[in-house]
């Protein structure tokens, strides 16, 4: 098992302005903004993680989800006219086990010029299998 | 980690609480975890209610935990049936706790699904459409097995218990 699974990592909830531990996740976020910046997650060398808010969409040109086992990961192209990014877990448990089993689900959602959603999703599953999924977003506005 | 979840059981006249179970057994005993074989629900009666709740004990970074579903998954046994309050349209709000009972239930009255429902069907403050942005519950799942005389007796099946969480 990877030690660094276990690793915790420092988050200021702006909320209350009280600092918390978050765990680091399995797969992880990483934006690529047009300017070759990045934002990570979680930020291996200073112990920081990023809340999905945090990102610039406006400026963001990729969205990667990585791994330990998986480092290249997925690199989702955002198309050139911007579109609302997509991240969420979901997370389900099986009545007579005490563990919640996490899917990663992340993609972009943009509207046509018609005012047509156009929704690209993909689930990352516990085994690391992935597929592109259809569904209606509960995340996610969309861009007119 | 994300979010700490928990799914809570609450008995008893005084809605007592018992945090975490790990099953939701069906029986003839208003009881957490209980034992389905020392206590088997006699073909034509019916459980008492399960009256649960999920609980978001931390958000560990993330900002919003909803679209709670419920489901159940492999057939009963015989024409038994299995009720519920969660539902995906007309929902009826987050009931009040009353004491489980084995009579018919007046808040588990419609079918259980044995998929995973399109849309959230268990709500959160009385709402489908609610979320959590801090440590709280969702509304009371209340769910119920209605036998018949003719239904075979320790048929299992699974409930599943799901949601979404953005960090």
């Amino acid at each position: 098992m990877d030690n660094t699974m276990s690793k915790q990592f420092i988050f200021t909830n702006p909320a209350t302005g009280q600092k918390e531990i978050v765990q680091r996740e399995r797969w992880r976020w990483v934006a690529h903004y047009n300017d070759g910046a990045l934002l990570r997650q979680f930020e291996d060398d200073t112990g920081i993680f990023h809340q999905f808010r945090e990102i610039d969409q406006s400026k963001v040109e990729s969205f990667q989800m990585v791994s330990d086992k998986n480092p290249e990961g997925l690199n989702l192209l955002i198309p050139p006219q911007g579109a609302d990014l997509i991240h969420f877990y979901r997370k389900v448990r099986l009545a007579g086990t005490k563990d919640w089993i996490t899917l990663y689900f992340f993609g972009w959602k943009i509207k046509d010029d018609r005012g047509r959603s156009l929704q690209k999703m993909i689930c990352i599953y516990p085994d690391d299998r992935f597929a592109l999924v259809d569904e209606i977003a509960t995340e996610g506005g969309g861009k007119p | 980690m994300a979010a700490t979840l928990r799914i809570n059981e609450y008995n008893g006249v005084g809605e007592t609480e018992t945090v975490n179970i790990g099953d939701t057994d069906m029986g003839n005993v208003d009881q957490a975890n209980l034992d389905p074989v020392a206590h088997p629900i006699v073909p034509g009666d019916n459980s008492f209610e399960k009256w649960q709740k999920i609980e978001v004990v931390s958000m560990g970074g993330s900002t919003k935990v909803h679209n709670f579903k419920v489901w159940r998954t492999g057939a009963l046994g015989g024409a038994a049936a299995h009720k519920t309050n969660a539902r995906t349209a007309a929902y009826g709000g987050a009931p009040a706790y009353a004491q489980p009972t084995d009579a018919d239930s007046a808040v588990a009255t419609q079918n259980m699904p044995s998929s995973e429902p399109a849309s959230a069907n268990l709500g959160i403050g009385g709402s489908l459409a609610g979320e959590l942005t801090a440590p709280g519950y969702s509304d009371y799942l209340v769910h119920q097995l209605q036998t018949n005389p003719d239904d075979l007796v320790g048929s299992t099946s699974t409930l599943n218990y799901q949601h979404d969480e953005v960090a």
